[in-house]
């Protein structure tokens, strides 16, 4: 007999007996069995090298603040699902609503929570909280020079610069519509500005952004605008010196593009007119992952690699056996060029996330979160600045 | 004769067999329908349409808290835009989501609540009644013609500043015409406190903010009797102002949620019905428009993006509809056009149209205790697409004695809503993409018993019911997380029983009625083999709920008591020990005086052990509430 059943039968006792003859055959008739991750067998090899483990962020969905943290210890082969609420029991409300970016810096372990409209500051060790900033609609992190930069959509488009100090808020500057994400560079900050979400009914079109704001990070005001060519502009990597850009078009008849950004004559090349949904980099090769969509909205799903300014499709991942729906994120391992790759499932229920070896064979799945998204690599130094 | 006879076809049970001794005797004639009469609406705690429907078997309520929060009324899990509302014969329609709230339906003047598991069991239907897969019908009172005026008055206030005033008039202007005036409007703060408790057991306790709700209502009607004929015209405004207090989820400490939304709906309906021995016949006609705002201010708050925007709906409907019957054999034909259309300024959402015509044949054989009913309705709609589906509904009923035995197939679909067909966030992208109907296919076996000893009055059901909807219509996102599209992706294969009993006392000065329903439904999304939640229980289907209404009366005395037991449901078909929402009790509880022959105070107390619960995830209901009641009926 399964757990519903037993509950029902539990919560009828003594107050309307009358029912249980009917339950009886209903029950005979039904079964609904819950499922649980927990009994999950993790099948993780464990691992040795100076990154112990990695947080996965699963993003949630809108309004259901069911956004969730996991850690994947590599060295015990461990996973933790909804570590930190674990970690946080006390915290009624627990991580909030649309994880949007993850990030380690020093000791701390942080997160950008989109529809919570905060920022979540905890020990990168243990996920305990320490701080939250309100920082409304923010979108994604990154950290330089004792300062936690983070971009949000509120009011127009906004910069946020936040003291790992004391988590206070050191300053707010407007930057282009829908700032994306960012990259830092030598005393600067460089915005990618979406516009995303400037539509405008009159006319029936969007106006996105083509921008990059670039900021410097001392005196924090805007340096000088960018007009890159390239409309939506939404990811920003660097590797072997070279920094690419990757815009998301319109969705229709402009596809968006990958191109490299000179940061010395802002003068941007055309690598490949074709979105990047996901990237990462490792030993200075860039690793990508696009997904397009049919006039149907049928997801076609791609892979490819950026070295030297130049991309070619490439199958460095073998997905046999993975059953990938929705890929929603991608990451590799720091140390030792391992990679993971995310799938989102039909977006509301939990995803699977698969670790594979750096040659590309399938190591291990696990049932993620709903939508993961996000990777942090915790490295040793991290985890024992953190006790 | 035909003047009665008219008054019974018009009134909910009535069938379309007329004899008054039959009508009366006819509750439980087709086991397949639940009807709760006004008495029975009255006597409840809290009378709301919503209540009424939310203790009867089978059917949920959606409700996402307070009194302005959302409700939607779907039977046996098959989503709300398979349940058809019907107010006095007419539809009620939203081209643009699908969804009736019944919030907005005040329960004073109603005559009766049906709900008709497949197809009601009468001849003479419009196509539209035919094509829903369920079908709850809301009956307004008609006039007693023998009364020369009525008036009914009624004011109320109660917790988190809660008011409300409620006046009809009724006139008879002559032998054939009579008009009756309706009036209502609330007031509430809704600022309830709540608690909301975590998987670990840390709990915060907080109040619901922006949850406000005025709103007015005013609804004349004419009624006409004469000869063989009856015609009731309908004029019918509504306003109302809402807060929209968001969803419960962590935010930073400046945030407020300043969501509001204006509703406005006026319509003008009509309703014709002729009778001639063997034939009869009925013209429907409705003009509607409803207007929508939706206004999300950024004024000191600087979390949320501007938004303001506007929905306006028009929808011209008619329907006529004819029956004829000769011994055991009864034919009828209904054909319905509606013509609808939405213009907003959302993204793609603007100057759409679209126009359905159903044209249904229904035929009925009845022999002895055995009866065979078989419709068919003929579908043709247009919007940006074109779609033209059947939908054949079978029955066969034996009703020996006082039993009734019925086993129904009936296959139906829903339309795409115009959100689903046109909405995307990314206005350049391909708009709309071609979307098939859902589909149902209904499979049902019901049996029901009645008796009647003296003062005492039984009737029981028992259902087994097998759904499986295809094609379901589901958002996804494409592109990311904010261009979300609809997609006909789902399967649910859904079966269970419902069980109701229905007893009557009647000893002199006492009364006594009691109402037991159970429901137990399993609904398993089937969608993909491959997934770990494959077979997983669907998103809020509870496997067991429990009601019990029980009202007692004595010499001006009246006692009511509510109960409602659902079990654990699931956020969504992933059935995991995250999505498990726990399960939930309410009891609610009034007692009523009669101060005078023509004037009551009664004294209600709703959720009276202050359960904390969610009918929706992140969307706490109310805990205990208490409310006075002064109602005059002269």
């Amino acid at each position: 007999m399964n757990r519903l059943f037993f509950d029902f039968i539990y919560a009828l006792s003594g107050r309307t007996g009358f029912f249980l003859a009917a339950v009886s055959l209903a029950a005979a008739v039904i079964s609904c069995d819950p499922v649980g991750i927990e009994d999950q067998d993790d099948g993780i090899p464990s691992l040795k090298s100076e990154v112990v483990g990695f947080y996965l962020l699963n993003e949630g969905t809108m309004g259901m603040n069911n956004a969730s943290l996991d850690f994947v210890d590599l060295r015990s082969g461990e996973y933790v699902s909804d570590y930190f609420m674990q970690q946080n029991p006390e915290m009624s409300l627990e991580l909030g609503d649309v994880g949007n970016d993850l990030l380690i810096a020093g000791d701390y372990l942080v997160i950008a929570l989109n529809g919570s409209g905060l920022v979540e500051i905890a020990d990168a060790s243990t996920a305990r909280h320490i701080a939250e900033v309100p920082v409304p609609e923010c979108r994604y992190l990154m950290e330089a020079d004792g300062y936690l930069y983070v971009t949000s959509y509120a009011g127009g488009g906004t910069l946020y610069k936040i003291s790992m100090e004391d988590f206070s808020i050191a300053g707010r500057l407007g930057v282009g519509h829908d700032p994306e994400q960012l990259h830092f560079h030598d005393g600067l900050v460089y915005v990618l500005n979406s516009g995303g979400l400037q539509y405008d009914p009159a006319t029936g079109t969007t106006a996105y952004e083509q921008t990059v704001s670039v900021v410097d990070a001392a005196s924090f005001e805007v340096v000088r605008t960018v007009d890159t060519g390239y409309r939506n502009l939404y990811k920003v990597i660097c590797a072997g010196n070279t920094e690419y850009m990757t815009s998301r078009g319109d969705y229709g008849a402009d596809p968006g593009a990958v191109f490299s950004y000179d940061r010395a004559t802002d003068q941007t090349v055309l690598i490949a007119s074709m979105p990047v949904s996901n990237w990462c980099s490792y030993d200075g090769t860039v690793y990508t992952q696009s997904t397009t969509y049919d006039e149907n909205w049928n997801p076609q799903m791609s892979f490819g690699i950026l070295k030297d300014g130049s991309y070619e499709e490439s199958e460095f991942l073998d997905l046999s056996g993975t059953g990938i729906s929705s890929c929603y994120g991608m990451d590799v391992n720091p140390s030792n060029g391992d990679f993971v790759l995310t799938d989102a499932g039909d977006y509301t229920t939990p995803g699977t996330v698969h670790y594979f070896n750096a040659d590309g064979s399938l190591s291990w799945s696990h049932t993620a979160g709903v939508c993961p998204s996000k990777v942090a690599w915790l490295t040793s130094v991290n985890a024992e600045a953190g006790k | 004769m035909f003047v009665l006879a008219l008054m019974l076809l018009m009134a909910p049970q009535a069938q379309d067999t007329l004899s008054a001794s039959q009508v009366s005797s006819e509750r439980y004639d087709s086991p397949a329908v639940r009807t709760v009469s006004s008495g029975q609406i009255s006597a409840m705690p809290s009378a709301t349409v919503t209540d009424v429907l939310r203790h009867t078997a089978g059917v949920q309520i959606r409700d996402y808290g307070g009194l302005g929060g959302l409700k939607t009324v779907n039977v046996r899990s098959l989503g709300s835009q398979h349940t058809g509302v019907f107010i006095d014969g007419v539809k009620v329609s939203n081209v643009q989501n699908g969804q009736v709230d019944l919030g907005r339906y005040s329960s004073e003047d109603l005559a009766s609540v049906s709900v008709f598991n497949g197809q009601s069991s009468f001849l003479l239907q419009s196509a539209s009644e035919l094509a829903s897969s369920s079908v709850v019908c809301l009956r307004t009172a008609f006039p007693d013609f023998g009364e020369p005026w009525s008036l009914d008055a009624k004011a109320e206030y109660g917790s988190f500043t809660s008011g409300s005033g409620y006046l009809s008039f009724r006139k008879r202007m002559s032998r054939k015409f009579y008009m009756k005036v309706t009036g209502d409007c609330r007031h509430t703060e809704g600022d309830y406190p709540f608690t909301y408790t975590n998987r670990s057991g840390a709990d915060t306790t907080a109040r619901r903010q922006n949850s406000d709700l005025t709103s007015f209502h005013l609804e004349p009607s004419l009624y006409m009797l004469s000869g063989n004929s009856a015609l009731h015209l309908k004029g019918y405004w509504y306003h109302s102002d809402r807060g929209l207090p968001g969803p419960v989820i962590r935010r930073s400490g400046q945030y407020r949620s300043g969501d509001r939304q204006r509703d406005g709906n006026v319509f003008l309906q009509g309703n014709y019905r002729y009778v001639s021995g063997r034939f009869s016949m009925k013209v429907l006609g409705k003009y509607s428009y409803d207007r929508c705002n939706y206004l999300q201010d950024t004024a000191g708050n600087v979390a949320v993006r501007y938004l303001d925007l506007h929905y306006r709906q028009h929808e011209g409907y008619m329907s006529a509809a004819a029956a004829y019957r000769s011994g055991g054999f009864g034919l009828s034909l209904a054909w319905d056009n509606t013509v609808s259309s939405l213009d907003s300024d959302v993204p793609g959402l603007s100057g759409k149209f679209r126009w359905t015509s159903l044209l249904a044949v229904k035929a009925r054989y009845v022999h002895e205790a055995l009866s065979a009913d078989v419709s068919l309705v003929y579908n043709h709609s247009e919007d940006t697409y074109i779609h033209d589906r059947l939908s054949p509904f079978l029955s066969l009923q034996y009703s020996p004695g006082n039993f009734r035995f019925l086993i129904f197939w009936k296959n139906s679909f829903r339309l795409p809503t115009f959100n689903e067909l046109y909405y995307v966030a990314v206005p350049s992208a391909n708009a709309a993409h071609n979307l098939r109907p859902e589909t149902v296919d209904q499979f049902d076996f019901t049996a029901s018993y009645s008796a009647s000893a003296g003062p005492w009055s039984c009737g029981c059901r028992a259902d087994l019911f097998y759904n499986i909807t295809r094609d379901k219509i589901i958002w996804l996102p494409a592109a990311n997380q904010f261009v979300w599209s609809a997609f006909n992706y789902g399967l649910v294969h859904g079966y269970g029983c419902t069980l109701s009993v229905d007893n009557g006392l009647s000893l002199r000065d006492f009364r006594l009625d009691v109402r037991l329903d159970y429901s137990c439904e399993r609904s398993a999304d089937m969608t993909d083999p491959q997934s770990p939640w494959y077979r997983g229980q669907i998103a809020y289907v509870p496997l067991h709920s429990v009601s019990a209404v029980l009202a007692a009366e004595y010499r001006g005395w009246a006692l009511s008591t509510c109960f409602l037991y659902n079990s654990v449901r699931y956020r969504n078909s992933a059935n995991t020990a995250a999505n498990l929402m726990d399960p939930y009790y309410a009891l609610d509880v009034m007692l009523s005086r009669k101060l005078l022959d023509f004037m009551k105070v009664s004294l209600s107390v709703t959720n009276v052990t202050d359960s904390q619960y969610e009918i929706i995830s992140r969307y706490p209901m109310p805990g205990i509430s208490y409310r006075i009641v002064l109602q005059v009926d002269i």
